[in-house]
């Protein structure tokens, strides 16, 4: 059934064929018939491209991010998301435990809150989490979050 | 080259020829491999032989694979 692909009758010239696009009828009716048969002999004809750090839908909701991260874990967080001192005014403490994906999903999309957080907290968390850039902690879930999977 | 984005499945694929060229037909009419060969043949203007047979059909299982197509 394989047979075929072991053949070497590819001609090398089949590459400057395609290329000629305005080649007569014969020619291109040639490269056409070169095409295929360049597919028949096990080049790649289907390459694809995965988002990055997307990873399966069920792993997505499975990651947490931590607010802050535990270097950081006895700043409070701003309303706009910026770490500060504890007891800086406008700012809450940290959810005691990691947040989790699907909770953060649904408060970037349709800003809910976490659970057992009020809703300034909650958007002081989120702000938090818009602003991880790659390399800090919680970074690789929050891109996960936002790619299709 | 033709670019595609599977929305189901968030991937992006390319697809070199004659892959595009099957999708188009089986969206045409949906059919088997070897009436699809036939029918590739047609529209690119060349004999169709068992090759060609043997390249759509293997085609087509890679499309299966990644989703594209479905055995009805």
């Amino acid at each position: 059934m394989h047979g075929e692909d072991g053949q070497p009758e590819d001609r090398p010239d089949v590459a400057s064929d395609i290329g000629s696009v305005e080649a007569p009828s014969r020619a291109q009716k040639s490269s056409r018939r070169d095409l295929l048969r360049l597919s028949a002999l096990g080049g790649a004809a289907i390459i694809t491209i995965r988002p990055g750090m997307a990873q399966a839908a069920a792993s997505v909701n499975m990651c947490t991010i931590a607010v802050p991260d535990a270097a950081r874990s006895t700043k409070w967080i701003k309303s706009d998301g910026t770490l500060v001192s504890k007891n800086t005014a406008n700012s809450y403490p940290g959810p005691t435990s990691p947040l989790k994906a699907a909770d953060i999903k649904n408060a970037i999309n349709y800003n809910t809150s976490y659970p057992g957080y009020t809703s300034a907290q909650s958007s002081a968390y989120t702000n938090y989490i818009k602003k991880l850039t790659q390399g800090t902690a919680g970074f690789t879930c929050f891109a996960s979050i936002q790619n299709p999977a | 080259m033709t670019l595609l984005y599977h929305k189901p499945s968030g991937v992006t694929h390319f697809l070199a020829s004659p892959l595009p060229e099957m999708l188009a037909l089986l969206r045409e009419v949906p059919c088997g491999a070897d009436i699809l060969a036939e029918r590739l043949c047609h529209r690119l203007a060349i004999p169709c032989n068992d090759e060609a047979v043997t390249v759509v059909t293997e085609r087509l299982a890679e499309l299966a694979a990644i989703g594209l197509v479905h055995s009805a």
